[in-house]
């Protein structure tokens, strides 16, 4: 493997004190009808009933997450999770003008899901599976990240380490906005905006990393193909150093030992579409936890996650018709070979996904656990804004990372998430400013 | 400019964990030892006559078939003398390795990271890293009596740009702690 920059790399090197110098069949899975029903609870000996139900590649590795005492609570099946109707709307008014362009871009996407899913064929159409991301990508998922508490833990084989991280996750959209009050700016929340999201979390423990804070901006031009598109810029203020430091980055996507996660593993894919070729490999019904009727932190920091410390299987699971595809990354760099995420149809939320080492081997699980807005104690974290009386978001509270090959893994827990926006377009400008990372600090 | 430090890894901390090797002709493997499992990785890399030195932690997958086994690497380094260089950087790969009685030798292939903020420690969450060169290292060793393996690493990177210092040295001790991924550690027995 080359270095991605070896001429710059060489540069820097020099100034070092040491040595410078120079094909897919469609798997559609069809196990009948299940078993259970709404109200039944799983425990570890009824745990066979559901195989049917689950990814393979999760059943294989069960033993990280079924265990004597858990008490799986079977919810309704196909409940709708579907997204408000400012959002519908927009898919009606604008899908048949957003398309396909080279290197699986995104061209003239104004707001709403780019391609309608009951019109993607899985089967039939060879750009299902780029169609099917791009609605991933843009999926509802309201327009901010108002205040999420986050709290980052590290596992192993079923050992809590001693290194966390705790804090705050704010964010917010900045174009694409499907309310009528965004009509006149084509979407932007500023008149031609060329950034798409902002976002970044400031990290208030422990100690000696109390103060970090991150922005990035993701640009609308990342819709595009490679040679068009800007890289992600991210500033980081660095509280030893009282200094910002800029970062631009085409992709995030390394592993390293004591983070499972690469960067774009947040939500099962958190990347950019045009940096991987896609395939859509199968329809299939799933058992997944789509709306966890027990908190976790900040609310309840005591909940059982099982013996491995990576576990939702003591929470309700829901039935759910989901769809897989495949992501083949186009840069040799990327540690995957190739990585499969299931996705809820009705959500487009992500349920599972598999990353493959270089050589095809399993290596990492990632999983999630979600919160309905429908739910009464969310809908008070978790409110409606202007032309959005009702959220209705079925979102990610939590994100699990196994490493199947060592045992290690990470757990994201962030269980009172709110999407709602910024209430005002002044606190949208503080929250963007690069300058406020190192206000009041 | 913001990227050269974070450039300035030593890479010569760089070490690798497994290998392929050649039997030697007429070896037999009468009494091969039982090496499959998880092993943390313990080591450090030093450079004669230069003040850095970094400690390595991490984890080593080792499968067996016989006397053949493939590997799994991902460790970090974690600076603790010296000055030059990004503060830590991850190591992630695999290898091959052969075994010979109690002696083995092998190669693997392993791919830098650093943080692009090198005053952050490579395992920080949401911080931007960076891919760094990939580096293809010798291993050779020993199994103890006890099962551990100690290891003496020798790297060197692959494409232009970049040369190792000489007088590195890297050895590593392994100290097999699961035989698979889902063997829960042993929790402390209440008083």
């Amino acid at each position: 493997m080359m270095p991605r920059s070896t001429g710059r790399l060489a540069a820097v090197l020099c100034l070092s004190l040491l040595a410078p110098a120079s094909a897919f069949a469609a798997e559609d899975v069809a196990p009948g009808a299940p078993s259970f029903k709404e109200g039944d609870v799983i425990t570890i000996d009824k745990i066979e009933s559901i195989k049917p139900f689950l990814p393979p590649e999760f059943w294989d590795n069960r033993d990280f997450f079924f265990y004597e005492g858990m008490s799986m609570e079977i919810g309704p099946s196909f409940a709708d999770y579907s997204p408000p109707p400012v959002y519908k709307e927009a898919t009606k008014k604008y899908s048949a003008q957003a398309k396909l362009g080279p290197e699986n871009s995104l061209e003239s996407y104004r707001a709403g899901q780019p391609f309608p899913m009951e019109s993607i064929d899985c089967k039939a159409d060879p750009q299902a599976g780029a169609k099917i991301a791009w609605n991933f990508v843009l999926r509802w998922e309201g327009f901010g990240w108002g205040r999420a508490s986050f709290y980052y833990s590290y596992w192993d084989r079923g050992e809590e380490l001693p290194l966390f991280y705790e804090g705050v996750s704010q964010g917010t959209s900045l174009a694409f906005r499907p309310e009528p009050q965004y009509d006149d700016t084509e979407g932007d929340v500023f008149r031609g905006e060329k950034r798409y999201i902002a976002s970044g979390p400031t990290v208030n423990a422990p100690f000696d990393a109390r103060g970090i804070v991150l922005l990035t901006y993701r640009y609308k031009s990342s819709f595009g193909p490679k040679a068009e598109a800007k890289n992600d810029d991210t500033w980081v203020y660095v509280p030893t150093l009282r200094r910002v430091r800029r970062i631009s980055s085409a992709q995030r996507t390394d592993a390293v030992s004591g983070t499972d996660f690469t960067f774009d593993d947040l939500f099962s894919f958190n990347g950019v579409v045009p940096q991987y070729e896609w395939k859509c490999l199968g329809e299939m019904d799933l058992l997944a936890p789509m709306n966890s009727k027990i908190e976790g932190y900040p609310v309840e920091k005591d909940r059982n996650f099982g013996p491995y410390g990576l576990s939702f299987a003591d929470d309700r699971w829901e039935l759910r018709h989901a769809v897989k595809i495949r992501f083949i990354p186009l840069n040799a760099d990327h540690p995957y070979k190739h990585k499969d995420i299931y996705i809820d149809k009705n959500s487009m939320e992500p349920m599972y996904s598999f990353a493959y080492d270089r050589k095809g081997e399993l290596w990492k699980l990632i999983w999630h656990n979600h919160r309905w807005t429908g739910d009464p104690a969310y809908s008070k974290i978790y409110k409606g804004w202007e032309n959005v009386p009702d959220p209705r978001d079925d979102t990610v509270v939590s994100d699990v990372v196994v490493n199947v090959q060592t045992g290690t893994g990470n757990r994201i827990e962030f269980w009172d998430r709110s999407l709602e926006p910024m209430d005002s377009v002044g606190k949208i400008r503080r929250f963007i400013d690069v300058g406020r990372l190192t206000k009041g600090r | 400019m913001f990227a050269s430090p974070l450039r300035r890894m030593t890479l010569a901390l760089v070490a690798a964990f497994a290998a392929q090797a050649v039997l030697p002709a007429g070896a037999v493997a009468e009494d091969v030892p039982d090496l499959a499992g998880i092993y943390e990785l313990v080591g450090e890399t030093v450079v004669e006559g230069q003040p850095d030195r970094f400690a390595i932690s991490g984890k080593l997958v080792l499968r067996q078939n016989g006397n053949d086994c493939t590997t799994i690497v991902e460790a970090a380094m974690r600076r603790t003398g010296g000055a030059s260089g990004p503060s830590s950087a991850a190591l992630i790969g695999t290898g091959e390795m052969t075994l010979t009685g109690r002696k083995f030798s092998g190669k693997a292939e392993l791919q830098s990271l650093v943080s692009q903020v090198p005053e952050l420690d490579v395992a920080a969450p949401f911080t931007p890293r960076s891919v760094g060169p990939v580096l293809h290292s010798v291993t050779e060793g020993e199994v103890l009596a006890d099962g551990t393996l100690i290891l003496e690493v020798r790297s060197d990177l692959v494409g232009e740009g970049f040369t190792l210092p000489e007088g590195r040295k890297t050895t590593v001790k392994a100290t097999r702690v699961a035989r698979k991924a889902t063997d829960l550690k042993k929790k402390a027995s209440a008083p």
